[in-house]
């Protein structure tokens, strides 16, 4: 029996200590990733990777809650936020966790990328350059959506008390932005010109771009000694907005925003505004030009965005379908309801560049027009027959054809060209469908079938019939960013940029900041003609010379070229009533009589007008104005409120002013 | 059982009355009225199974062989169009064999073998998902979920040559609704096999020889399970009536959805497997019929293997190593006493921090067994009081593995540069390794009495529990956003206590010939959390101090009856208040109602109260079993769509409770709603005492009745009995709660509840 205990005690010693070992051997380690090349080239790839992508029909809150859209969709966030249905622990794009995540990371290469042997000097330079980019470009971000922020400008180690970490004053991060701007800026390449497989990536001009915008905010009425902020401190008494108005801040900014446009001389920066043809040519088409300024993957006016993939299945679209879905009129695949506020509509000029409130302007409210704008059939097809219908499509799919049509409402005649790339209106041919006649006349109620696939808004059209919610409140569709193409048979070609940072915004800021300072400065007219001209308007000046030198006026103007030339782009949510704090009071009437402000009644046309079985194209009813909704606004909505957790966790971290 | 599919008629009917009144199309397609549950489910369904077993072996060998097959039936219908049934078939067959050997005089050999197997077939309304238990309950959330008019089931696409009426799957003008019936009868299916085999060898050697009483058994196990599913999915087209066409008075019909021909075909495969190996020693003595003295020593080790990992780091086995010990001594079996220890180790910590020791040490006294007692036995029989102490551990970490390791992930992701949109992925930290991480500990302490009275006729088994943890294993969550981390990391930080009451009693006796029997059982358990790593906040709103999962909110006052009372009350900060929206109590006191003016509302989701209690009968033959069974002292959420309009406007489905509202016709500020809103409301569905419910319950859930036959007739078809018998499940039940059976848990009732089943069987034992 002895030779049994043997047998127990040799088991339990073979056995022994290692069993518990084994521990993945194949497991990524500190040491292999930062000594690899392609390993560091994947850990800055995430630090790029909390970028927002363009959501802007659903989750962002830009259009959604501006005055220059509506979203009807009760299901997505602005529709509650709209009626007042906010507060800290409502979970409302929040961004604060993602993009400190990102800032960690930013930090992390810069202190780990000198291990790897694999990767050039240059290269490293780059990569660092380009974190550092990055890392303005959140705090940017953060500032802009939150107001002051707790200034992390380093690697912290995981035990450092996090929660007693104090927001800094808004300047002291705005410096910080700049600095690391100023600094990115020597470490980075004018253009990816030459090396067309990193564009998406950070350039010069992204740097200088992303200052400017830093300076601006930080000059604009929300920063620049606002009053209301001035009860905004730390619990240790340190305000966090200036408390005194700063005329240089302006010229700062100006200065930076020039800086930029420098640098459209370089050939090398590929810096300047899209157009289809030279500017001065016969065949320089504006409405070609800024319309597909959006459509086309990377051009010379783009210079901060993130590309999409464009084909492929549902799921893998991107960003561009989904906004697509949402704004190609209710049918076959789209629900389209995204709709552009009267006020926006409004804000477009006419062709002759003057507004339509001008007298002068040739304006029409009402009625139906009796014939063709002049851009519509420039190959005089005959409309008449298949044949002639075809090509027209043809060219208005190409974009070569473009206008108003006889039997369009002449509110929406002779308009800029801006407006036709823009916004979607009841009775317009629809662009994203085949040409083919059988086709679109499925888009078009019995007697109203032309072989064009007009839309249908008014109620009970085929994109209204009152049986759902996808039509658009405003009674017009956005237009921007729909690609021609065939949805109907789900083909989408081509790749597209979700543009965070185009040209003529840095010419925008540029004359904006100039006028707070050097109203007179020569300067103004040059940037602001270039982006008229390109909408193919003549000068502000020509048409209107009275306000030449006018600060007030001026300004006027150039936040209304702002509204038109962004719109839908999500800049007017920050332009109008965050950084310049601007709401014009409701005196009641009839009409949208406000400038500014996003709160308050919307307005748009009457999507329930008429008997839906009887209305058609005819009905008329249906272009009258109404405010749909009345949305609610808050001091507080300044700023986005810090989420309610953080707070929690951070006895040191104030909360935004009324919040 | 009814023709299924006839109910598809009905829809001609309905849409024949629509053309009939000539409304407006917009009117005409909202005349369907479909109840999905009717439309999916039948009421009946079949089940069956049967054993068999040998026992049987002699001096050198023994064996028990049972084989035995069930099969149960789903409650839906199938598709009389497609040549596979859309119905839940579970078959399940299981065997097992153990046979032992002597090999020596004083040892034995015994090797089990069991194995099961189980084909199921499914509908496979989620194409996306294999997961096959999810299936059905997914047809119940779709029928729960769709609303009655906005989907026709079937619509008329046209004629064929017969000029026959051709049917087409129904769908809703908005884009993104799904026909329940479409996803059901159109969808394919998934068929499931899985194969578990289960095996053991043992081998028991008596070391009486080296000393009398000495015991040696080693084992080892091998158990293997594998799941193949292979799936036949697809979706179907379907149409939507868009008006009619004024001249031909005919339907418009848009196809909504282009379907597939053909099934498409998928398949994943799963499995594992663990091996176990254990040696011990038993000592087992009595001395001089006085001192029993027992003793045992074990050492185990056991490895699994996830089989399917879908990364390298759950591929790696999951092993567990360790060493128990026991000693026990009774005198006069009279005093007990018990030693226990374990000595384990786990692959989740750090070397040095992997083992853990856990002793244990219970006492009892059976002061029955007492000479002086005798004159109490013929009442108290059997009383024996008994208390334990030890000390536990536990090493699973909340999720994942290898906590003490920092390990590489995807980080915040990737994302697409160039001009032709290349996606280029992204890494990042993804656990940050905390390497003191070690066993958390729990001190358990228990009091109990085991009684019984007349000769065992009435007994009880109560017992008193406490237990102390720490060391707990959590997730941080105090680590502020500003961090950048992009998980937070473990830590031994929690502390928890727990205690409570158990206890069972049976009653056994007769009636003249009827047997019967009373039996209940009652379990009370409080637990309450002392540190969880909270972030530091108002200390009515801290979920330290409360149990596990115990629920917070507003104190809901009512509704607001008009404008002067929102304006005189303390302001509430979740959007524009409106009269007929929730008043909330200001707690704090601080003139706003904001989330800082959250208790802890309610109880617990988990059932702090657990009992049950039945009664068995039986006479000549017949026998009859009632058992009820309860909780109590639990609280759940409200969400979801309970709240009207959840979806949106024109979806889903609303409880006709929402009759029961506020609204400026209806001023009752005693209304089951408030004022409803076609959006999410935040400030009426804040979590508050009008939003959680009592989840308490008392339920009917076994009624059996039967009768056994043992006469001549029987015999002589070769059984040794026959037994027809009636058992029915949840005949009944009752709770504050009426929307739906609370014990789903669900905050808005789409969960699939437990059905009321109604068996009748028949069991022949041969």
């Amino acid at each position: 029996m002895k030779k049994y205990l043997y047998i127990i005690v040799t088991i339990f010693l073979a056995i022994g200590c290692s069993f518990l070992d084994k521990q993945p051997d194949d497991m990524k380690t500190d040491d292999m990733v930062w000594s690899s090349r392609t390993e560091v080239l994947k850990y800055l790839t995430n630090c790029y990777a909390a970028l927002p992508m363009d959501n802007m029909q659903q989750g962002d809150p830009w259009l959604g809650c501006s005055d220059e859209c509506d979203i009807p969709w009760a299901v997505y966030p602005t529709y509650g936020i709209n009626l007042g249905n906010w507060e800290p622990s409502t979970n409302f794009y929040v961004k604060w966790n993602i993009y400190y995540k990102a800032i960690r990371a930013t930090f992390v290469l810069e202190n780990n990328i000198g291990r790897c042997s694999e990767l050039s000097q240059d290269l490293k330079d780059r990569y660092i350059g380009e974190t550092m980019f990055l890392r303005g470009y959140y705090y940017f971000l953060l500032l802009r959506q939150y107001g002051p922020v707790v200034l992390i400008k380093s690697e912290m180690s995981n035990s450092t008390d996090f929660g007693n970490l104090a927001r800094s004053p808004f300047d002291e991060c705005a410096d910080y932005v700049v600095e690391l701007m100023d600094n990115a800026e020597k470490l980075l390449p004018l253009s990816y010109e030459s090396e067309p497989e990193s564009k998406g990536r950070a350039t010069v001009v992204s740097c200088r771009a992303v200052k400017e915008m830093m300076l601006l905010l930080e000059a604009s009425p929300q920063w620049n000694g606002n009053p209301e902020y001035s009860t905004f401190v730390n619990a240790d008494g340190t305000h966090l907005a200036s408390a005194n108005y700063d005329v240089s801040k302006w010229q700062k900014a100006a200065e930076a925003a020039k800086k930029v446009i420098d640098l459209a001389s370089d050939p090398n920066a590929h810096l300047g505004l899209y157009t289809n043809a030279d500017m001065n040519s016969s065949s320089f088409n504006p409405y070609k030009s800024y319309y597909d300024l959006f459509n086309n993957g990377w051009n010379d006016e783009i210079i901060f965005g993130s590309i999409d993939q464009g084909t492929g299945t549902w799921d893998s679209r991107g960003s561009r379908y989904s906004w697509m879905i949402h704004t190609i009129p209710t049918g076959i695949n789209c629900m389209g309801a995204v709709g552009p506020t009267l006020r926006l509509a409004d804000a477009f000029y006419m062709e002759n560049g003057r507004a339509i409130d001008d007298p002068a302007s040739g304006y029409v409210e009402r009625g139906f027009s009796t014939s063709n704008g002049t851009h519509f059939n420039p190959n005089n097809y005959d409309e008449s027959t298949d044949a002639g219908r075809k090509g027209l499509i043809g060219d208005l799919k190409t974009l070569d054809a473009w206008g108003h049509s006889k039997g369009d409402w002449n509110m929406f005649c002779n308009r800029e060209a801006r407006f036709y790339a823009s916004i979607n209106y009841c009775h317009r041919i629809q662009l994203p469908y085949s040409d083919d006649a059988a086709i679109r006349n499925k888009y078009n109620s019995t007697g109203q079938q032309d072989g064009y696939g007009r839309v249908e808004l008014y109620y009970g059209g085929i994109s209204n019939t009152g049986e759902n919610l996808n039509y658009p409140m405003t009674g017009m569709l956005a237009q921007k960013r729909v690609v021609p193409c065939d949805f109907y048979n789900n083909t989408m070609p081509g790749k597209y940029v979700s543009i965070y940072i185009r040209y003529a915004q840095v010419l925008l800021d540029y004359i904006e900041a100039l006028n707070e300072y050097d109203p007179g400065n020569a300067d103004i007219k040059t940037y602001w003609d270039l982006i008229r001209k390109r909408a193919g308007l003549p000068s502000i000046f020509e048409t209107y010379p009275g306000i030449k030198g006018d600060k007030d006026q001026q300004r006027e103007y150039i936040l209304r070229e702002r509204q038109v030339e962004l719109n839908f782009e999500g800049d007017r949510f920050y332009t109008c009533h965050r950084r310049w704090l601007c709401t014009t009071e409701d005196k009641g009437g009839t009409t949208d009589d406000r400038t500014y402000g996003d709160g308050g009644r919307v307005w748009g046309f009457s999507v329930r007008a008429g008997n839906p079985s009887a209305n058609n194209f005819k009905s008329t009813d249906f272009y009258t104005r109404t405010a749909f909704e009345t949305r609610v606004f808050k001091k507080a909505y300044y700023l986005f409120p810090i989420p309610q957790t953080e707070i929690d966790k951070s006895p040191a971290l104030v909360q935004n002013p009324w919040w | 059982m009814a023709i299924p599919f006839m109910h598809f008629s009905d829809y001609r009917t309905q849409l024949i009355i629509c053309e009939v009144r000539n409304i407006s199309h917009t009117i005409k397609i909202r005349c369907t009225n479909v109840n999905w549950f009717n439309e999916l489910f039948t009421k009946y369904t079949s089940n069956s199974s049967a054993s068999i077993s040998v026992r049987g072996g002699g001096q050198l060998a023994r064996y028990y062989v049972t084989a035995s097959y069930i099969r149960d039936n789903g409650n839906l219908y199938t598709n009389p169009d497609t040549d596979y049934s859309t119905n839940i078939h579970v078959s399940r067959y299981n065997f097992r064999s153990n046979v032992d050997m002597n090999v020596t005089k004083f040892t034995v050999l015994s090797l089990e073998i069991g194995a099961n197997m189980t084909d199921a077939h499914q509908p496979r309304p989620i194409t996306s998902s294999y997961n096959y238990q999810s299936q059905a309950s997914k047809i119940f959330e779709m029928c729960y979920a769709q609303d009655p008019v906005t989907t026709p089931v079937r619509v008329p696409i046209g004629y064929d040559e017969n000029g026959d009426v051709e049917w087409g799957w129904g769908a809703s003008l908005s884009t993104n609704t799904a026909n329940p019936a479409e996803r059901l009868f159109g969808s394919g299916y998934n068929n499931t096999y899985m194969t578990q085999i289960m095996s053991q060898m043992i081998l028991k050697q008596d070391l009486g020889a080296i000393a009398k009483g000495l015991k040696f058994q080693a084992s080892f196990a091998y158990d293997y399970n594998a799941t193949s599913i292979q799936s036949r999915g697809k979706y179907s087209s379907k149409y939507a009536i868009n008006g009619i066409n004024d001249e031909t008075g005919l339907y418009k019909i848009i196809q909504t959805k282009v379907g597939d021909d053909f099934l498409n075909y998928a398949y994943l495969n799963s499995g594992n497997r663990s091996v176990e190996f254990k040696t011990q020693m038993n000592y087992d003595r009595v001395f001089n019929s006085v001192h029993r003295v027992g003793a045992m020593a074990m050492y185990y080790q056991r490895s699994y293997n996830n089989l399917a990992a879908g990364s390298s780091i759950y591929a790696l086995p999951y092993r567990k190593q360790g060493i128990a010990a026991r000693a026990t001594y009774s005198y006069y079996d009279r005093y007990f006493l018990e030693f226990n220890m374990g000595y384990n180790g786990s692959e989740n910590f750090r070397k040095g921090h992997r083992f853990g020791f856990f002793p244990a040490g219970a006492v009892g006294y059976l002061i029955s067994n007492e000479p002086f007692w005798k004159n109490i036995s013929p009442v108290i029989n059997y009383l024996k009081f008994r208390t334990s102490i030890g000390l536990v551990g536990a090493d699973t970490v909340p999720s994942g593995r290898y906590a003490y390791l920092s390990t590489w992930g995807t980080g915040i992701g990737g994302h697409y540069f160039g001009s032709t949109a290349t996606y280029f992925n992204g890494i990042g930290e993804a656990q940050a390794g905390v390497s003191d991480l070690t066993w958390e500990k729990g001190l358990k302490k228990d009091v109990g009495v085991e009684i019984k009275f007349f000769k065992s006729a009435l007994s009880f088994d109560l017992d008193y529990f406490h237990e102390h943890r720490w060391d707990i294993l959590i997730q941080r969550t105090s680590v502020p956003g500003i961090s950048g981390l992009n998980q937070q990391p473990y830590a031994n930080m929690g502390v928890m206590a727990n205690h409570g009451f158990e206890g069972t009693g049976e009653f056994n006796s007769h009636i003249g010939p009827v047997k019967y029997k009373i039996y209940g059982n009652y379990s009370f358990a409080r637990n309450k959390i002392l540190e969880k790593d909270e972030a530091p906040t108002d200390p009515w709103r801290m979920r330290t101090g409360h149990p596990l999962n115990q629920c917070f909110g507003l104190i809901a006052k009512g509704l607001f009856e008009d404008q002067d009372d929102i304006d005189l009350s303390p302001k509430q900060q979740f959007g524009t208040v409106r009269p007929g929206d929730v008043k909330y109590l200001d707690y704090n006191g601080d003139g706003v109602v904001d989330s800082h003016d959250e208790v802890a509302i309610g109880y617990s989701s988990v059932p702090e109260i657990n009992y049950g209690f039945g009664t068995q009968f039986n006479w000549n033959g017949f026998d009859l079993g009632v058992f009820f069974r309860g909780q109590a002292h639990v609280s759940y959420y409200l969400g979801g769509s309970f709240f009207p309009f959840a979806h949106g406007v024109g979806q889903g489905n609303l409880f006709e409770k929402a009759m029961d509202r506020w609204s400026v016709d209806n001023q009752n500020l005693d209304a089951f709603y408030p004022r409803l809103s076609s959006t999410t409301s935040s400030n009426n569905q804040k979590t508050s005492t009008r939003t959680i419910y009592n989840g308490s319950l008392i339920r009917l859930s076994d009624v059996e009745f039967g009768y056994t036959f043992t006469g001549r007739m029987v015999k002589s078809w070769g059984c040794k009995a026959l037994r027809a018998y009636f058992v029915g499940n949840n005949l009944w039940m009752h709770s504050d709660w009426k929307m739906w059976d609370p014990e789903t848990g669900s905050n808005d009732g789409s969960r699939y509840p437990l059905t009321r089943k109604l068996n009748i069987g028949l069991k022949m034992i041969f």
